[in-house]
Parts: C-alpha cells; sequence; structure tokens
C-alpha cells in the first residue's frame, strides 16, 4: 500500500513538475531576460489564424553566413544579435556559439546561396483571445494590400535570456496590439471608410 | 435478473420440466451473478463519457484565452485542471478503489488534464511549439495513470494519443524524437495487455482493448508505409495481417467470438482485401523500379526505421507462423502462408522482369483460402464462416470473369476447369455419403 502510494506521489510529481518547469522557465525569461524588437509581416494572409493566434514571419530571417551550405535545414544554431540603429534587433553571426550579449537557441533554414542563410526563429506566433485575433488579422493583412494608407507598422518585443526567447507582446503602429484594436473600435470606422474611399479617387 | 429468464422459468415449472427446487436454485444463481457484476457497462460508459466531456469542455473554455486575466493568474488557472484531476484520482484509487466507473472516469480526466494544462502555458507564454514533442510528453506522463488507477481509459487515451503521434512526427520529420521510438512506445501498453489477459479475459475491458490496440497499431502502420521506399508496401502488409491473423488464430483466442478477437477479424479481412488488391497486375508493374536494389543505387541510404520496422513485422510473423506448425494447426498455417508467398514473389519480381506469374498464383491462393473456409466452416457448422468462405470465391469468380489483365482464353480454361473441379468433388462426395449410408 505505502509502495502505491509513492508510485502515486511520483507521478504526480511529474506531471506538476513539467507545468512548472515550463512557467518558470518563461517567467526567469521575461524577467532577466533582455529586451528586444523585431520586425514583423503576416504568413500566407488567408492562413494567418487558425482560431485565436497571429502568424507571423520575422522580417531579419536571413544572415549572411560563410558556409551556409554547410548547416542542414533545421540543424540546431545559435543566433545572435546586435541592436540596430533603429532599435531593431539585427542578426550579427549565425553558428554553434554566441557572440556578444543576447543571442537564441533557434534552427538554420535553408542555404539561400554559398554564404547566404535563412533563419528558423524558436517564435512564430502571438496567442490572442478569440474574438480579438480575427481582428489583429484583417488589420495585419491590409499589409499584403499594397496601399500605403492602410499598411500597419507591426513588431514584437521579446525577452531572451540564455537562449531562450519569450514574447513579451506585439505591436501595431507602435501600440499593444490590445490597445491599437480597442483605438480602432472607438475610432468611428464609416469615416476612416470614407477617407480611403476618397483617397483611392484621388489616385 | 432480467424478466426473460423469469418467464421462461415460470413457463417450465409450468409444463413440469423443471421443479421448484431447480428454479430457485437457477433463480438464486441469476442473483449472485448480477450482484457480482456490479454496477454495469452503461455507468462506466457515463463515467468515462461524461469525463471526457467535461475535460473536452474545459479545453474549449481555456482557449477563448482570457486575456484579461493577466499572467500570473492564468499561470495559477493552468494548474487548477492538473491538480482537480490529481485529487479526483487519488480518492478514486484509495477511496473508490472498488468502483471500476469511478477509476476510469477521473483517469479520463486526469489525463486529459495534462494536455490541458500544458496547452494553457504555451497559450499563456506564446510557445508555438512542437506537436510531436508535446504530444510525447503527454502521452508519457499520462500513461502511468491507467497502471496506477487500473483504468482502461488512460491507456486507450494513450494509444489514440500515440496515433496522433505518430502522425504529428511524419507530418514533421525534422521535429525529432520521431518515429525510431515507435515500438518502445507502443508496447509500454504490453504490461497493461497482460493484465487483463490474466485477471479479466471474460470482462469487456479486454476486447475494448484489443480493437483499439489493433486500431492504432493498422492505422500508424498504413500511415508509415507512405515513406521513402514505394512498393515495399506489398510484402510488409502481407506480413502484418498474417501477423494479426496468425495472433489471433491461437486457440486461446480462437475460442472467443470473433467480436472479441479483433486480431483474427482484422487481419483474415485485412488480408483478403489485401490478396484481391494484389490480383490485379497494377501492384506488381514497375516493381523493379521501385525496389530495394534500385533504391540504394541511386540513393546510396536507407531508411532504417522503415526496414526495420519491416523486419520486425515480418520476423513476427515468421514466429508465429512456425509456433503454428509446430501446434499442428494446418488450416491456420495456410491461412498464414500468405506473407511468405507475396514475400517470395516480390523479391523475385525485383530482380526480374516482370512475367505476370505472380498473379495466377494469388488468385490460386485465394481459391485456397475461400475453400478452406468453407471446409472448415462445415465441419465446425459455423454459418459466418461459411459465407466468409462463398464470398471470397465468388469475390475471385466475379473479378477474373471482368478482369482483362487475363486473355479469354486463359479465363475459359480456368472456369471451366473449376468449374468441372467442383462438380466432380460433389460427384465423389455424394457418393462416399451414400456410400457410408
Amino acid at each position: 500500500m505505502n509502495r502505491r502510494i509513492l508510485l502515486f506521489v511520483l507521478l504526480f510529481a511529474a506531471q506538476l513538475a513539467i507545468p512548472f518547469w515550463l512557467i518558470g522557465s518563461r517567467e526567469m525569461t521575461l524577467h532577466f531576460g533582455q529586451r528586444v524588437l523585431f520586425r514583423v509581416e503576416p504568413v500566407d494572409p488567408y492562413d494567418a489564424f487558425r482560431g485565436r493566434y497571429v502568424r507571423f514571419g520575422i522580417l531579419e530571417n536571413s544572415c549572411e553566413t560563410p558556409g551556409a551550405t554547410n548547416f542542414l535545414q533545421g540543424e540546431p544554431v545559435v543566433i545572435s544579435f546586435t541592436n540596430g540603429k533603429d532599435g531593431f534587433a539585427k542578426v550579427k553571426k549565425v553558428g554553434r556559439n554566441p557572440v556578444g550579449l543576447f543571442w537564441v537557441n533557434g534552427k538554420a533554414g535553408y542555404a539561400q546561396s554559398d554564404n547566404f542563410l535563412t533563419l528558423d526563429y524558436p517564435f512564430d506566433a502571438f496567442y490572442m483571445d478569440e474574438v480579438m485575433a480575427p481582428k489583429a488579422e484583417a488589420a495585419l493583412r491590409n499589409n499584403w494590400r499594397r496601399d500605403e494608407s492602410l499598411m500597419v507598422n507591426a513588431h514584437i518585443a521579446v525577452r531572451l535570456w540564455r537562449g531562450r526567447a519569450v514574447i513579451e507582446n506585439l505591436y501595431l503602429n507602435d501600440m499593444p496590439v490590445m490597445d491599437y484594436l480597442r483605438s480602432q473600435d472607438t475610432n468611428a470606422v464609416p469615416s476612416s471608410k470614407k477617407s480611403v474611399r476618397n483617397k483611392r479617387k484621388d489616385s | 435478473m432480467s424478466s426473460r429468464i423469469e418467464k421462461d422459468l415460470e413457463e417450465l415449472v409450468k409444463a413440469g420440466v423443471v421443479n421448484e427446487k431447480t428454479a430457485g436454485l437457477v433463480r438464486a444463481y441469476y442473483e449472485e451473478k448480477s450482484k457480482r457484476r456490479g454496477p454495469g457497462f452503461l455507468l462506466i460508459a457515463f463515467s468515462i463519457l461524461g469525463s471526457v466531456l467535461l475535460g473536452g469542455g474545459v479545453i474549449l473554455l481555456l482557449a477563448h484565452n482570457w486575456e484579461d486575466f493577466g499572467r500570473p493568474l492564468r499561470a495559477f488557472i493552468s494548474f487548477l485542471p492538473l491538480v482537480i484531476g490529481q485529487v479526483l484520482a487519488l480518492y478514486a484509487g484509495f477511496a473508490k478503489k472498488d468502483s471500476v466507473a469511478w477509476r476510469e472516469g477521473t483517469g479520463a480526466f486526469l489525463y486529459l488534464a495534462i494536455g490541458i494544462s500544458i496547452s494553457l502555458i504555451s497559450q499563456t507564454y506564446h510557445i508555438s511549439g512542437n506537436l510531436p514533442a508535446f504530444l510525447f510528453t503527454w502521452m508519457l506522463l499520462g500513461l502511468p495513470i491507467g497502471y496506477l488507477l487500473g483504468g482502461l481509459s488512460p491507456i486507450v487515451l494513450f494509444l489514440a494519443g500515440f496515433v496522433g503521434w505518430v502522425v504529428a512526427c511524419e507530418d514533421s520529420p525534422r521535429l525529432q524524437p520521431g518515429t525510431a521510438f515507435y515500438w518502445p512506445i507502443l508496447l509500454l501498453v504490453l504490461p497493461y495487455a497482460l493484465r487483463l489477459w490474466k485477471k479479466e479475459r471474460a470482462g469487456f475491458r479486454l476486447p475494448v482493448f484489443l480493437w483499439v490496440f489493433s486500431a492504432a497499431l493498422l492505422f500508424t502502420q498504413i500511415f508509415l508505409m507512405d515513406r521513402v521506399l514505394p512498393s515495399y508496401w506489398i510484402p510488409h502488409f502481407a506480413a502484418l495481417f498474417s501477423l494479426m491473423l496468425l495472433a489471433g488464430s491461437f486457440p486461446a483466442f480462437r475460442e472467443r467470438v470473433l467480436v472479441a478477437n479483433p486480431f483474427f477479424a482484422l487481419g483474415s479481412l485485412g488480408m483478403i482485401v489485401f490478396l484481391f488488391v494484389l490480383s490485379f497486375k497494377g501492384p506488381w508493374t514497375d516493381i523493379s523500379r521501385h525496389s530495394l536494389r534500385s533504391w540504394l543505387d541511386y540513393h546510396h541510404r536507407v531508411d532504417f526505421f522503415q526496414v526495420g520496422n519491416g523486419a520486425l513485422v515480418f520476423a513476427g510473423a515468421v514466429f508465429l507462423w512456425i509456433r503454428t506448425a509446430w501446434e499442428k494447426r494446418w488450416a491456420d498455417l495456410v491461412w498464414g502462408f500468405g506473407f511468405i508467398l507475396i514475400a517470395v514473389f516480390y523479391f523475385v519480381a525485383t530482380g526480374t522482369k516482370e512475367k505476370g506469374y505472380e498473379i495466377y498464383l494469388v488468385n490460386l491462393f485465394l481459391l485456397t483460402l475461400g475453400i478452406l473456409a468453407i471446409a472448415t466452416a462445415s465441419r465446425q457448422a459455423k454459418i459466418g464462416l461459411l459465407n466468409f468462405g462463398m464470398l471470397i470465391l465468388s469475390g475471385v469468380v466475379g473479378i477474373r470473369f471482368f478482369d482483362e489483365d487475363f486473355s479469354f482464353l486463359t479465363r475459359g480454361l480456368a472456369f471451366i476447369a473449376i468449374g468441372g473441379g467442383f462438380l466432380a468433388f460433389n460427384f465423389i462426395f455424394v457418393r462416399k455419403w451414400k456410400g457410408r449410408k
């Protein structure tokens, strides 16, 4: 009987350990990590959402890497960054060891040429409320229409700590996505539509 | 005690077939039996269904993603389903130890709660994740519930998760651990199966387990066959169906009704359907182009899982076939012969230019199985098997009549020969029978 209790306790401890570790490591990253910004673009606008999350691609997704063809697709790599002049992260080096202060464990994409490698980041989705997610999608989708007046600037803030990355927030036109969507809701929608129509007439 | 038996008893007493004393004994027997059976299947089924629905409802509620709760509160809530599930499971495992309904229900809920917790955390921290790894963790944390609580539902959920994991692994082959762990993971349920076999062979849980296990095995094997080597499915499926069929025809299984013996049901049905497919020319054409040899010539590497998995299934079938021969069960031996026949054809066909003799022999083998089924059925008076045999025979005859893979001449001669054979057999049989009279 005692052995049975022990087995139950061991199993339950293991079951609880996984969520504890998942939460703990993410909280540590959010707390101690370096804050880095990435510009993002929507991935295929018609499949950008699967119900309740925004899928995005990082614009800074390739790097000049001598010997790029030596990396197998999907091979784990360390991606090191510097801060660009515009405040967004720039890939400094891709390799097996980190360089500088902030870096993330990612994966090699495909080699575009002998010395140009695309990158796979360990973050590509932002989970949202099921009501708000489609609205965020609609806002981002405008970026595909090449209509300057409707384009939004999208970027994410990520915390990097010891190679782990946790997304802090998604920003549209420099506002946190939820604030942005709320402001869109309060703005009178018809007037914005009208202005678009006028602009189209002008052109 | 059911009212039908009560009614029959009254009638039998009235007719004087059974006296009052015997009727009393019969009543006592059935009352005792119904007591021993406990609350019954329905209660257990409802408790599992209820738990699964409850778990599913929680998943849907949490998927709404309650932005307003803030991160710390959501992190805390992530633990709730898991802790509630654990408390319930403890209660069922110790205080309600004798209630199958409790153990099955709480086991199912706790199993689902693990997945709920992990995915809720993924949502809160935007972990886009790795589906195979997620399913893998979930499966390994969930399976021991079945062993500790003794419930079947976590085992069934594990097998469902296993199918999902195999599909997810194939979908993103670069995200390993991957299917190299296929057999070790699948066989984790083996001790549970042995426990069921030893302790409740007559119970309803064993057939349910066997069906779910067979379905998971068949589905994943079929799914994995799509990989790398075209045409390798021919010897592999033959071995897989033979393996199931031979396993299901051991006396301990054979004495069960067909519904409780999915190995035999799926194995024999699968084998027949498969042989019908192979009785056409299509699958055999271009085999040498798709064979292992030419694959190695082009790619200089093998998919170790595919070849290893195939070899394992084949070795298992060979082992069971030898056991069957050892026990002198000749009819089963013929039924299980398919995989050897097909394997030989396959390896000969990969080396030579096709001559098309395979389909003749496959047809002959199908005819043999059909006649064998009818013969066995008439000896053991099994009407279902008789129909199965007739179905095989009429299938072969019907399909071949219209099959343009064979010339009119071949078909005509074969039909006449087989028809003549049947008539001759009948003639001899009837004369012998009359002679014996």
